[in-house]
């Protein structure tokens, strides 16, 4: 018979429950402490990380200055335009007369004579003007097609053309050149048996077959000076 | 009073320790693991900026570097250009346009007829030109053999135009009228 005066309850249950909830404060405890130090650690890290970071940023802003002192732009614009003018003169330098009149005799018919060679190089681009006189426009227009399908040239354009004196047709053609590779200048090309190959004298050939003289407007009027226009 | 009143009183002792203990929790999270947490994110954005920062500036380092060193190069080589490729002053520079022109000339069976040299010397460029209009006559197969020589020639000699016409009547073959030009370091002579 139970006499007491108070309800029983389990006494086991709670102590274990009290037990299980301080368990759980002390893990909480411990970890917040252990959670603590690393994020002070971590904090710590960063810092340091970051005074490394502005250090090294500031010698190389310090390094960079003194870079952009060498290379102040003055100095610098003048170094490219004077490497620019260099490339320009090694470019025309570069240029193959030779590769340039063998391309020309292949291509060039008997009825057209070139009187004046102007190559001009502009950032690796040949352009060439030709100063050519032939027995008729049609005979031009074909030194054109010929020059093209030769695939040495492109754009080939009769910029003028006048009839002269003597009949004959003086043309100024302009083109593209396309120059084989460098290294590649051959001698010119001697054919057997032919006392003149060339430019000038299949024309002349032609001329002088037919008792013709070369029209004097052909000639240059002047000696050139040398400077080559742009 | 109820049960769960009685409880907290009999166990007073134990209830107050796991009261503490929570409450030192609450403590040490409110106080110090959460500031700790906020200090170390703003640690790790301050860190995070100040390399992207730090790339930033070794990437325009490393360009201007290089920029630096490519300049170096170019100026190298431009004194190389200047000093050994080109002719070294206006006497170099003269002696290869004329005597060896003119030896080229007789050489491939060419004649002189006439020859005009001009000096130029440009505002913007540290180097001199000198150039020469010849006119020659003689065959097609010497005017390319003198081409082919001159252009092959290990001096700095730019051919710039070519004129070619009919000899007059009396003379056989054709003229030539070739421009041709060297430059000449102007600081050579410094």
């Amino acid at each position: 018979m139970n006499l007491a005066t108070k309800p029983f309850y389990n006494e086991r249950a709670v102590h274990f429950c009290l037990g299980v909830i301080g368990a759980l404060g002390i893990a909480l405890l411990v970890s917040g402490g252990l959670k603590m130090a690393s994020l002070a650690r971590h904090s710590t890290e960063m810092d340091i990380r970051t005074g490394q970071a502005a250090r090294a940023r500031a010698e190389l802003t310090g390094g960079m200055k003194d870079l952009q002192q060498e290379m102040a732009p003055g100095v610098l614009d003048l170094l490219a335009d004077a490497t620019r003018e260099a490339n320009e003169l090694i470019d025309r330098r570069v240029f193959s007369w030779t590769a340039f009149f063998n391309r020309l005799e292949s291509t060039l018919p008997a009825d057209v004579m070139v009187t004046e060679l102007r190559p001009e190089i502009d950032e690796g681009v040949v352009s060439v003007s030709m100063g050519v006189v032939g027995r008729d426009l049609n005979a031009i227009s074909d030194f054109v097609v010929s020059l093209e399908g030769s695939g040495g040239f492109s754009e080939v354009l009769n910029r003028q053309a006048e009839r002269t004196d003597d009949g004959m047709y003086r043309a100024m053609l302009r083109g593209r050149y396309f120059q084989a590779a460098s290294g590649s200048l051959e001698p010119p090309r001697q054919e057997e048996g032919a006392e003149t190959v060339g430019l000038a004298t299949g024309l002349a050939d032609e001329l002088q077959a037919a008792e013709t003289a070369l029209p004097e407007a052909t000639a240059p009027a002047s000696v050139r000076t040398g400077e080559k226009q742009r | 009073m109820t049960l769960v009143q009685r409880i907290l009183r009999e166990k007073r002792a134990l209830v107050t320790v796991v009261a503490l203990l929570l409450g030192a929790d609450l403590v040490i999270y409110g106080l110090a693991v959460a500031p700790w947490t906020k200090r170390a994110v703003q640690a790790d954005a301050r860190t995070a900026e100040a390399e992207v920062l730090l790339s930033e500036v070794r990437r325009n380092h490393q360009s201007a570097a290089r920029q630096a060193e490519l300049s170096q190069e170019a100026d190298r080589e431009l004194q190389r250009f200047y000093r050994e490729v080109l002719p070294k002053g206006l006497p170099e520079a003269r002696a290869l346009l004329s005597p060896f022109v003119d030896q080229v000339a007789d050489e491939t069976g060419l004649v002189v007829e006439r020859r005009s040299n001009l000096l130029e010397r440009e505002t913007d460029s540290v180097l001199g030109r000198l150039s020469t209009t010849v006119v020659l006559s003689g065959e097609y197969e010497d005017i390319r053999r003198f081409v082919f020589t001159l252009e092959t020639s290990p001096d700095f000699i730019l051919i710039e135009e070519i004129v070619l016409s009919q000899a007059e009547q009396s003379r056989r073959g054709l003229v030539l009228t070739l421009s041709a030009s060297t430059y000449f370091w102007e600081g050579a002579g410094v």
